[in-house]
Formats: C-alpha cells, sequence, structure tokens
C-alpha cells in the first residue's frame, strides 16, 4: 500500500467530484447544460469540446500501447486526431444550418421517426458498452494497483461508484465539468512530459535511445511494424479512427454549444489545438513509459510483465518521474475522468433505452415523465450490470484498442446513415435502416470473430475473420447498402423522405418555375 | 441559427481540406505498410528520431492547420455575407 498515493488520490477523487458537483448545481435549464448560459467564450467551450475527446483511457490506454507495441501504437493517436477536422469539414455547417445537433434529430428531419429511434437506439447501445468495456477497465486496473484490491473487487467498486454517480443526479457532463476534466488532463500529461524529458536533458533522441535499449524488442519499437505484415488491418484501422468519431453519438451533441457561429467555429478550433497537443504528446510519453518502466522491479514483475496490467504505463511513469504524490494526482485525474465519462456514456445508454426504445417506440410518445425517468434509472442499473461484466470478461486487453472497436461500429453504422441523410437526397428510411443495420451487425459479428474477440477474449488460435477492425469490410457494405435499398424503394415513406429533403434545401435550389 | 444564408457553407473548401487530410492520414500508413525501411530510417546519422515520427507528428499538425484555415475561411465568408446583407449601399 503506498499511503501518500492513495492519500492524494483521494484528496483529488473529492476535490473533482466537488467541483463536478458545483457546476452541476449551477446547471439548471438545458440550455446551461449545452451552452452554460451562453455565457462562455469560443476558448473555454474548446477546452470543454478537447475534454470529451481526451478521455483518460486514451492517455492510459495509448501509453500502454506504446509500452507493448512500440510506434505502432502511435498510429492509434495520430488516427485519433484525424476524427475532429472531419467533423468540421463535413457535418458541422450542415448540423448548425438544420439546428439538429443529436444523431436521431438530424436524421429524423426528414425520415420516419420511429424506425429511425430504434436503430439509432441500437447502435448507440452497442457504441457504448465498446467504450464502456474500455473506461471500466482502465478505471479496475487503477483501483487494483492502487488498492492492492482483486481485480474483480475492483470491478465491482467501480460499477457500484459509476451507477451512484448517475443516480446521485444531474451530475452530468456539463460543460465546466468538461473543462476542468480537460485542464486537469493537460496539466497532468504536459508535468509529466515535462519531468521526462528533464531526465534526458531535453534531447528526444536520448531518450527514445534508452527506449530501444531497455525494450525486449529492441530498435524495432521505434519504427512502425504491424502495417508491414498486415496494411489491410492498417487501412481498417485508420478508416474507423478517421471516420468513427463523426458517428460516435456523444459528440455531435457537444459540438455546438455556443451560440453564434463565429465563436462556435473558433472553440472548434481551440478544440483541435488542445486534443492533437495532448496526442502529440502520446509520442514523448509512451517512450518514456518504455524508457523509466521496462526492466525496472518496481514496475514490472518476475516474469517482465507491467504490475496492474498493460493499462497502468503512463501510472507508472508518473511515479517514475514525480515519485508517489504525482502518482497519486494522475492516478485521480485519470479515475475521476473515466468516472465522468463513464456517467456520460452510461445516461447516453440510458436516454436511448428510456427515451428512444420506450417512450418513442414502445408507448409511441404517450408516457409520463415519472414513468420514463424509472426506465432510464432501470436501464442505468442494467447497464451498470452489464459494464461489470464486460469489464471483467474483457480483463487486461488496451483500453485505446477497445475504444477503436466503438469507432469501427460507429463509422460502419451511425455515420453513413448521417453522412448520407445530410448530403443524398435518394436516401430513404428503409435504406438507412437497412444500410445503418447491416453495418452494425457486419461490426459486431466481425469483431467478435475477429482477432478482437475471438482470440483475444475466447482464447482461440486464429480468428474466424483476419481484418482487426473490420471497417474496411463493413463501411462499404453499409454505404452500399444504403444506397441499394434507397434506390430499390418504392414505398410512400420513400417518396416523402425524397421530398423531405428537397423541402430542407430549397435555399440551394434553382427556383423551380 | 436556422437565419444563417446558405451560401456561407464553404462546401467545396471542407471537401479539400478532408482530401488533403485524408491523403496525408492514409499517406502516413500507406509508407508506413509497403516502405517500412524507409519509414524507420533516422532522420539525422546516429539519431533515434525516425521519419515515422515527423510524418506523424506531421499529420497530427496538419490537422490543426487545416481546422484553423477553414475556421477563419468560414468565418469570414460568414461576415462578408452577413455585410452584404446589412451594410450600406446595398442594391436589390
Amino acid at each position: 500500500m503506498n499511503r501518500v498515493a492513495i492519500g492524494l488520490f483521494l484528496v483529488f477523487v473529492a476535490l473533482t467530484l466537488g467541483i463536478t458537483w458545483w457546476a452541476a448545481q449551477r446547471t439548471r435549464s438545458a440550455e446551461d447544460f449545452y451552452a452554460a448560459g451562453g455565457r462562455i467564450t469560443g476558448f473555454q467551450n474548446g477546452l470543454a469540446i478537447a475534454g470529451d475527446f481526451m478521455s483518460a483511457g486514451a492517455f492510459l490506454g495509448l501509453t500502454g500501447l506504446v509500452l507493448a507495441n512500440g510506434f505502432d501504437g502511435l498510429i492509434y493517436a495520430v488516427g485519433y486526431t484525424t476524427g475532429m477536422p472531419i467533423v468540421v469539414f463535413l457535418l458541422a455547417e450542415r448540423l448548425r444550418r438544420l439546428g439538429r445537433f443529436t444523431f436521431t434529430d438530424v436524421v429524423c428531419t426528414r425520415l420516419a421517426e420511429r424506425p429511425i429511434r430504434v436503430f439509432a437506439a441500437c447502435a448507440s447501445l452497442v457504441v457504448v458498452a465498446f467504450y464502456l468495456i474500455a473506461q471500466m477497465v482502465g478505471a479496475g486496473q487503477l483501483i487494483q494497483l492502487l488498492f492492492g484490491l482483486d481485480y474483480l473487487y475492483a470491478e465491482f467498486v467501480v460499477g457500484v461508484l459509476m451507477v451512484c454517480y448517475v443516480m446521485f443526479g444531474g451530475m452530468v457532463a456539463t460543460t465546466w465539468v468538461q473543462i476542468v476534466k480537460a485542464v486537469l488532463l493537460l496539466i497532468a500529461g504536459f508535468a509529466i512530459g515535462g519531468l521526462l524529458l528533464a531526465r534526458f536533458g531535453f534531447d528526444l533522441n536520448a531518450l527514445l535511445a534508452r527506449a530501444a535499449a531497455v525494450h525486449p524488442k529492441g530498435a524495432a519499437i521505434l519504427a512502425p511494424q504491424f502495417p508491414a505484415k498486415d496494411p489491410l488491418s492498417a487501412f481498417s484501422l485508420g478508416l474507423a479512427l478517421m471516420l468513427g468519431t463523426a458517428g460516435l453519438p456523444h459528440i455531435l451533441m457537444r459540438f455546438f454549444t455556443v451560440p453564434d457561429a463565429r465563436s462556435a467555429r473558433l472553440s472548434v478550433f481551440w478544440a483541435a489545438t488542445f486534443m492533437n497537443a495532448f496526442f502529440a504528446l502520446i509520442f514523448v510519453l509512451g517512450f518514456g513509459a518504455v524508457a523509466l518502466t521496462v526492466g525496472n522491479p518496481a514496475y514490472v514483475d518476475a516474469a517482465g510483465m507491467l504490475r496492474g496490467g498493460g493499462n497502468m504505463a503512463a501510472i507508472h511513469l508518473s511515479h517514475a518521474v514525480g515519485g508517489d504524490a504525482m502518482m497519486g494526482f494522475v492516478s485521480a485525474v485519470a479515475f475521476a475522468t473515466i468516472l465522468a465519462v463513464v456517467a456520460g456514456l452510461t445516461l447516453a445508454g440510458a436516454s436511448a433505452v428510456s427515451h428512444d426504445l420506450y417512450a418513442s417506440v414502445v408507448r409511441r410518445g404517450h408516457v409520463d415523465e415519472r414513468r420514463e425517468v424509472q426506465v432510464s434509472r432501470i436501464a442505468t442499473f442494467v447497464l451498470g450490470l452489464v459494464a461489470i461484466g464486460l469489464g471483467i470478461a474483457f480483463k487486461g486487453q488496451n483500453v485505446a484498442y477497445m475504444v477503436s472497436l466503438a469507432f469501427a461500429v460507429a463509422c460502419s453504422s451511425t455515420f453513413p446513415v448521417l453522412i448520407l441523410a445530410l448530403y443524398w437526397r435518394g436516401l430513404t428510411t428503409l435504406g438507412a435502416v437497412a444500410g445503418g443495420t447491416a453495418g452494425l451487425v457486419s461490426a459486431l459479428v466481425l469483431t467478435v470473430v475477429g482477432p478482437a474477440v475471438w482470440v483475444k477474449v475466447l482464447g482461440h488460435a486464429a480468428p474466424l475473420f483476419p481484418l482487426d477492425p473490420p471497417a474496411l469490410v463493413t463501411l462499404p457494405l453499409a454505404f452500399g447498402t444504403c444506397w441499394l435499398v434507397s434506390r430499390l424503394d418504392r414505398s410512400r415513406q420513400g417518396a416523402t423522405d425524397r421530398a423531405r429533403f428537397d423541402a430542407q434545401h430549397r435555399l440551394d435550389a434553382v427556383p423551380a418555375e | 441559427m436556422s437565419s444563417e444564408p446558405s451560401t456561407t457553407e464553404p462546401l467545396g473548401l471542407g471537401l479539400l481540406l478532408l482530401g488533403l487530410l485524408a491523403a496525408a492520414f492514409f499517406g502516413f500508413i500507406g509508407l508506413c505498410a509497403f516502405a517500412p525501411a524507409w519509414s524507420a530510417a533516422p532522420l539525422v546519422r546516429g539519431g533515434s528520431v525516425n521519419v515515422a515520427f515527423v510524418l506523424g507528428l506531421g499529420v497530427i499538425g496538419l490537422g490543426v492547420a487545416l481546422t484553423g484555415l477553414y475556421v477563419v475561411v468560414a468565418n469570414r465568408a460568414e461576415a462578408r455575407a452577413i455585410r452584404a446583407r446589412t451594410g450600406p449601399g446595398i442594391r436589390r
């Protein structure tokens, strides 16, 4: 037991939760929730958007990925930075013009509501599940390492905390919470990076040389390895990371929290700056973790495995450069931000069940608010149980890797439907649901029979499907099915869908006379 | 929000920048995949920082630069459109 680290951990977690609670108290209306009452600047909102993206999962997972696989892990870091600009270039203006910021709302402006809600809820739940796995594994390992608890119990502790956190009421990821989270993560990251580089006289070459000298794979870790062995998976991963962001259910919502378009765009620029700086930092932190933890008996066990699991590289690194105090601080920041992300995800999942499935589809809109809240609570509880189960099943998986699977599902299901709904007149409800479902189911099935689950979780020797992630197959499949089914759709609803697109884009069209 | 003129949507620019970023990112992956020896070559003789580092960080930097460019162009276009609608000397 490390008393200093645990003490600081508890203090900082309490402090962060306190700030969260305080911010939640100040948030009363939906307006407050998204725009912080319209008082925040583009710069602040940029930090908030960055806070949504820079999960502790990315921080822990990417550092761990570099520790295990060297430069290959950095391909994930580079990929994560390409998602946000795509959202800006392709979606931002259209969404703003429609005045709708959630996937379901956008698509329902022109397609039939109920089938789209069912699809969107299913897709959200799958993406949320993959994301939750990542966060649960990260948080579980952190608690296990810090308190010396068994992983099984650690998962239950995290699960219970997560359900309490959500049930506690309203402690959702408000703009201020996201700002606090982003600032803390940036401070932690840059503090470790600075201390680390100081160790090596601010000479990156020296740091890398040391990393290559101690790692069992030697100098090979400094260069990309897996793309040359498996180019198709590399491109598939690139596709998922680049386009997945645009399909994540909770991202678009956050996207326009500033009332006027000008500062909204500015905030996007700041968000990209902070996020990309953070991911660039992984280049240093990842190899720093290699240089200072590999072969050091304080951080690895007799078999040479990292104590506490592969996702703990960043935590050990913080200890190596800053001692117990730094470790306590970084653990607390990581844990508190994981809780915030988990809460946001759970709420997104619960509202998919209570609002989209129950209120709109099962009860066809005839439901009183109390019943909907009840369903939402039950859904939260069930999601908590599911998260604990998945966290145990996926024990030892890399967090950043699990997040990339969520991206693969998002880019094969919601992304194609969203893009086509915004840009293609021909898309019909039938086509959207068929294509989105084809992408969702194929991405899910191919992930399960692929290396991610079939080999790493179920322990088979070889995967039934080689691509990891499957986006290279499932994304074209989703687009193709959307197109084909929409083309063949002769229904009345299809005609309405096309006409509604024309109505939306009247402004662009030449006056028909 | 809906009162914003549709003509300020710089879709062409968006697609161009999207193409640039995609080309850079998949170019990076492609070089890693098909020219591993080249991407592993050290930048300076005897150094440990190799070409792949520079390319990877380059893609990250490019993302910020292109986003910045888009924001500047879109904001200017919008300001122009607003001036054209409300400013003096407008003729119908």
